[in-house]
């Protein structure tokens, strides 16, 4: 009698060998270069810690290329891009980044100008409510001329 | 006004209606004008502070790149030569070899060098250590906050000698005189290091 | 003598200042006619006092006098020419006293021009204009001397000094100039030749509006006469102001090479703040010359152009905030500080006065939603939002996180893409809609109805887009909103020269002639929303459309981006200039699909005597309509000198689609402020001749 597995263990077996092949992909990611293209998607994200307002890849000194090492160097022992923007923000602090990481920092950055859009749409309505509300509404002129004044119109035609 | 202009006027706005105070509106608007000055007023004030030249020494705590904590106050009664550094600082590279002969000659006479690794990532400090050699504690500056919002240096090399009492007696900008490439001025002769460390340990013998 | 006569002059010019104020509000309180006519003389007197200043240490940069301490500071032996002029606004205090005598020529001119014209309000305008001088000039004076010259003392350090203090003595030119320090080289481009007058031109152009607008607020006369005094200081203003923001952005493309433009860098955003808020001013004045409304947004809308003007300025030169446009860290950060904070404040205040007493009413009313005056304020709203958003992420937010928490944060080019995309948006379709409504109420069908063939043709470009590949959601929206401005401008041109064409038989040519030069304003306004549309058009596909790739290559190599292909064929090292730099240029051939197409030639050039930065990354580039192929040379490497075989570069390219449109739209920009500041024809030819005829005749 053939000794074979029951088909469902062999299909155990496959989904744990199968498994097992995924798991080490992350490390068949690591041995694969990793191009300047890479590094610089995130220092496009990143700014100089210690020049003004640049940013790590248009950076040209020696201390950037330096910083460029290190990305690479992370990102090729298997870092997320995400793992190494917080690894600069805990060393450099949070001006190396375009858009603060803290969240109280960042509901400063973008929340205010939100409020006060909003408080300004707020007023806009009222404004209109109470425009609407006062005197009556001018009746609308005839015009539908590209000229804008009619009165010049007249004169233009009167000069001609 | 010339005569066109006259003939071109428009009807001058009806007779103006005058109320009592000033309205609500008006003291917010004025209000809020002189409060965005102030702050503005006081951000430009805090960005104009630099480098502390005398006085109590701001306080700060680093661990250092062995793992042995280091704090600036429990330093009293020693001399303190603090040095602002980073590992991808060209200067700093020609000052490093001064500084570690500098605690080698004066460790045992009551001076301490303490480094703190500016902007920099720890592996590059440490290649920055092992390859000058130095064996004075070293600490990184994480965050920049002493740097920065304590000491306010401008950049890197700074370096400020603190005396037995926690008081700052002098303050290099950038390279120290003692260095090769030292003085980056016309004509200025600046007293060196070494020379400035005599002289406060005498002082301290004197009392 | 230079230093001298130099400052002597600079002594008259602050004192005539002075006198002019004084002079003016005395006169005008008493009213003694002696006291303002000479207070006039007085303000036209400043021009030739500070112009001799600027011809003086124009003079001391061409003939290299090293003991003046600006001199030494900004240029050295090896200075071309071209360079030691421009080197004029290369530091703090020659562009400070190059700002003075932009100030004062705005000055003489208005003084001399506009006197009679205006008479009442012409004393205010003096003493405004020149308690803005005296405060610049004060600063020249006694802060920011350009003419301060280095002497030693007896130890043999350097002392600064107008005159030469006691017990130092002179210093050898010699000496000076082998330590003379030389233009900083990122500052040797033509770009720096134009930018900073440019911009300096804008800002200072706005200082006479605002002196008429707060002389109208001081006499009480505020019907529109001050706006009728300004129009074309305004446009003036303005368009020099937009030209040296492009400049700007077209040195940095060029020159500073990070494949970009615009860098959201605060003090590029401090510049681009009075632009914004002019734009709004400018439209916004048409409703009160047309209808007599919105008075009050005007004089705040002048108010706040001058003021973010001198903000400008102010966080500049302060170092307020880090950039790297910064000057160096000076002591007259706290003095700005307080004549920006004075002039804000007083011209606040004044407004709330005449406001409360009444004279800013409305003369008309509202008459609807949908009617031109409620766009034009809808206008005036959406460029305060712009304003205050991106001033939020230059300055607001990072001094507020500053004082509060003491952490730095840097609000970058990711912010701004987020926050300001959206008013952008509604400032375009603004710019579509508003031709097109009318004075007074409209009734929204009658706006849709104008509307439908704009949007048709506008719908079909796009559809012509998406069948050609550009079938981003985003990038669509983008282009649709900015066409349809660019559309209604050419659509409402092409109406009115067919309006035209059938009244009176003439030719198109001819119509389109006549009615450029029949109604300037109107016209020359619509050929600046194309540009503006152009400039969109352009902004919009180098931003989304841009792609980027670095790689090292050995001679012989090819790297592949975008369907073009570029090939290293030579890299000359170490050749040297005429002004003594050392230049390594990359030799590279661009190809598409086989076929050459041009040479391309980054360089990187070294200057070895300059101080800080020494290097400069110069892009090669192959400019097309369709995009820009853009290379910079990164670095290289080669292991074995001499020995070519061993060399490797490493090339950061971009490739900017649409990207020359900016400057394109720029020079349409440029053609169409200049139209709409041209006066009228005012009766036409052609009717004038029968009555001369007529007269003949008759005679």
């Amino acid at each position: 009698m053939i000794n074979r597995f029951p088909p469902a263990r062999l299909r155990a077996c496959a989904l744990c060998f199968w498994l097992l092949l995924w798991l080490t992909l992350p490390a068949y990611a690591q041995t694969e270069p990793i191009t300047d293209d890479d590094v610089n998607v995130l220092a496009n994200r990143l700014y100089c810690p210690v020049c003004p307002n640049e940013t790590l890849d248009a950076c040209r000194t020696e201390a950037c290329a330096q910083w460029r090492e290190d990305i690479r160097v992370q990102l090729q022992a298997g870092a997320t891009e995400q793992q190494v923007i917080d690894t600069f923000v805990a060393r450099f602090g949070q001006r190396v980044v375009g858009n603060p990481q803290d969240p109280a920092l960042r509901a400063l950055a973008v929340g205010a100008p939100i409020l006060l859009a909003g408080s300004a749409v707020i007023v806009g309505v009222l404004t209109f409510a109470r425009w609407r509300g006062r005197k009556g509404i001018e009746t609308p002129t005839h015009a539908a001329s590209s000229v804008d004044d009619p009165y010049r119109t007249q004169i233009e035609r009167d000069l001609e | 006004m010339t005569d066109s202009d006259f003939l071109q006027q428009i009807d001058p706005a009806p007779e103006p209606i005058r109320h009592g105070g000033l309205s609500v509106g008006s003291i917010v608007l004025i209000t809020g004008v002189v409060l965005f000055a102030a702050v503005i007023g006081i951000a430009l004030l805090r960005q104009q502070q630099t480098q502390p030249t005398s006085g109590q020494a701001p306080d700060f705590t680093i661990t250092t790149f062995d793992g042995q904590p280091f704090t600036l106050s429990e330093q009293r009664g020693t001399i303190v030569v603090v040095n602002f550094w980073a590992s991808w600082c060209a200067p700093c590279r020609e000052e490093a070899p001064l500084l570690e002969a500098l605690w080698r000659d004066y460790q045992d006479r009551g001076v301490i060098v303490v480094g703190v690794a500016y902007a920099d990532l720890d592996n590059d400090s440490r290649a920055f250590i092992d390859e000058f050699g130095i064996t004075y504690p070293n600490g990184a500056d994480i965050g920049t906050t002493i740097s920065k919002n304590r000491y306010h240096i401008l950049g890197v090399p700074e370096t400020f000698i603190i005396d037995q009492n926690g008081n700052i007696r002098r303050f290099f900008f950038q390279l120290l005189p003692d260095s090769a490439g030292g003085d980056d001025d016309l004509f200025v002769k600046i007293a060196s290091v070494r020379a400035t460390l005599d002289i406060l340990l005498a002082e301290a013998e004197t009392l | 003598m230079i230093s001298e006569i130099g400052t002597i002059c600079l002594i008259l010019a602050f004192g005539a200042a002075i006198y002019a104020i004084i002079a003016s509000v005395i006169g005008v309180r008493r009213g003694d006619n002696r006291l303002v006519v000479s207070a006039r003389n007085a303000g036209l007197l400043t021009f030739p006092l500070l112009l001799t200043a600027m011809l003086l240490l124009l003079s001391a940069l061409l003939t290299q006098q090293y003991q003046i301490s600006y001199v030494w500071q900004v240029t050295d032996p090896n200075t071309p020419t071209i360079f030691r002029i421009t080197a004029l606004w290369g530091s703090q205090q020659g562009s400070l006293l190059f700002w003075c005598v932009l100030m004062s020529v705005f000055a003489f001119v208005a003084l001399a021009t506009q006197w009679r014209e205006h008479r009442r309000l012409m004393p205010y305008v003096n003493a405004f204009t020149m308690a803005s001088l005296a405060f610049f000039v004060g600063l020249v004076l006694f802060l920011e001397n350009p003419f301060t010259r280095i002497w030693a003392d007896a130890a043999g350090n350097p002392v600064g000094g107008v005159f030469q203090p006691s017990g130092t003595t002179f210093v050898s030119v010699d000496i000076l100039a082998q330590s003379a320090r030389g233009l900083n080289p990122l500052l040797r481009h033509i770009g720096m030749i134009i930018h900073p007058p440019m911009l300096y031109l804008g800002f200072v152009g706005f200082v006479i509006p605002f002196a008429f607008a707060m002389a109208a607020l001081a006499s009480g006369d505020l019907s529109s006469n001050w706006i009728k005094a300004t129009r074309r200081w305004t446009l003036a203003s303005w368009l020099f102001l937009g030209l040296g923001l492009i400049l700007g952005g077209r040195w940095a493309y060029d020159v500073l090479g990070w494949g970009g433009y615009w860098g959201w860098d605060p003090v590029e955003n401090a510049a681009f703040l009075p632009w914004l808020i002019g734009t709004a001013f400018l439209h916004s004045v048409m409703i009160q010359e047309k209808r007599g409304m919105l008075k009050t947004w005007n004089m705040a809308l002048i108010i706040l152009t001058f003021s973010a003007v001198m903000f400008g300025t102010f966080a500049t030169r302060s170092g307020l905030i880090e950039s790297v446009h910064s000057f160096a860290q000076s002591e007259i950060g706290i003095p700005m500080f307080v004549f920006w904070a004075g002039i804000t404040l007083t011209g606040v205040v004044l407004i709330v006065y005449r406001r409360h007493q009444g004279h800013l009413r409305d003369e008309h009313v509202f008459a609807g939603i949908v009617s031109r005056e409620s766009m034009f304020v809808l206008n005036n709203v959406i460029f305060v939002a712009l304003t205050g958003a991106i001033f939020w992420g230059s300055f607001g937010a990072p001094i507020i996180a500053e004082l509060t928490t003491n952490t730095d944060i840097t609000l970058g080019a990711e912010y701004f893409e987020m926050v300001t995309p959206p008013l952008f948006i509604a400032m375009y379709i603004l710019m579509g809609i508003a031709p097109l409504s009318a004075w007074g109420a409209m009734s929204i069908g009658r706006l849709g109805r104008a509307l439908i063939a704009p949007i048709a043709i506008t719908i079909l470009v796009l559809v012509v887009l998406f069948l050609t590949g550009t079938t981003q959601a985003g990038a669509l929206l983008g282009y649709g909103v900015v066409l349809l401005a660019g559309v209604v401008a050419v659509y409402e041109t092409v109406r009115g020269a067919q309006a035209r064409k059938r009244k009176h038989d003439e030719s198109w040519l001819a119509a389109f002639v006549n009615i450029f030069g029949r109604n300037r304003r109107r016209y020359g306004g619509f050929i600046v929303h194309l540009g503006i549309t152009v400039i969109g058009i352009g902004v919009i596909g180098s931003t989304l459309f841009q792609q980027e790739t670095q790689r090292t290559l050995a001679v012989g190599d090819s790297l592949e981006l975008g369907g073009y292909t570029l090939r290293l064929d030579t890299v000359d090292l170490g050749q040297i200039a005429d002004d003594g730099r050392v230049m390594d240029i990359a030799n590279l051939t661009l190809l598409r699909d086989g076929s050459e197409l041009a040479r391309i030639r980054p360089r990187l050039d070294f200057y070895p005597q300059a101080q800080g930065m020494n290097t400069m990354t110069i892009a090669g580039a192959h400019s097309t309509l369709e995009n820009d192929f853009y290379v910079l040379l990164s670095g290289y490497e080669q292991t074995n000198p001499g020995d070519s075989t061993t060399l490797s570069a490493t090339f950061k390219v971009y490739l900017n689609p649409l990207v020359n449109l900016v400057w394109w739209g720029g020079i349409i920009l440029i053609i169409g402020t200049v139209i709409s500041t041209l006066p009228n024809e005012t009766a036409p030819a052609r009717a004038r001749r029968p009555l001369e005829a007529r007269a003949k005749a008759t005679a």
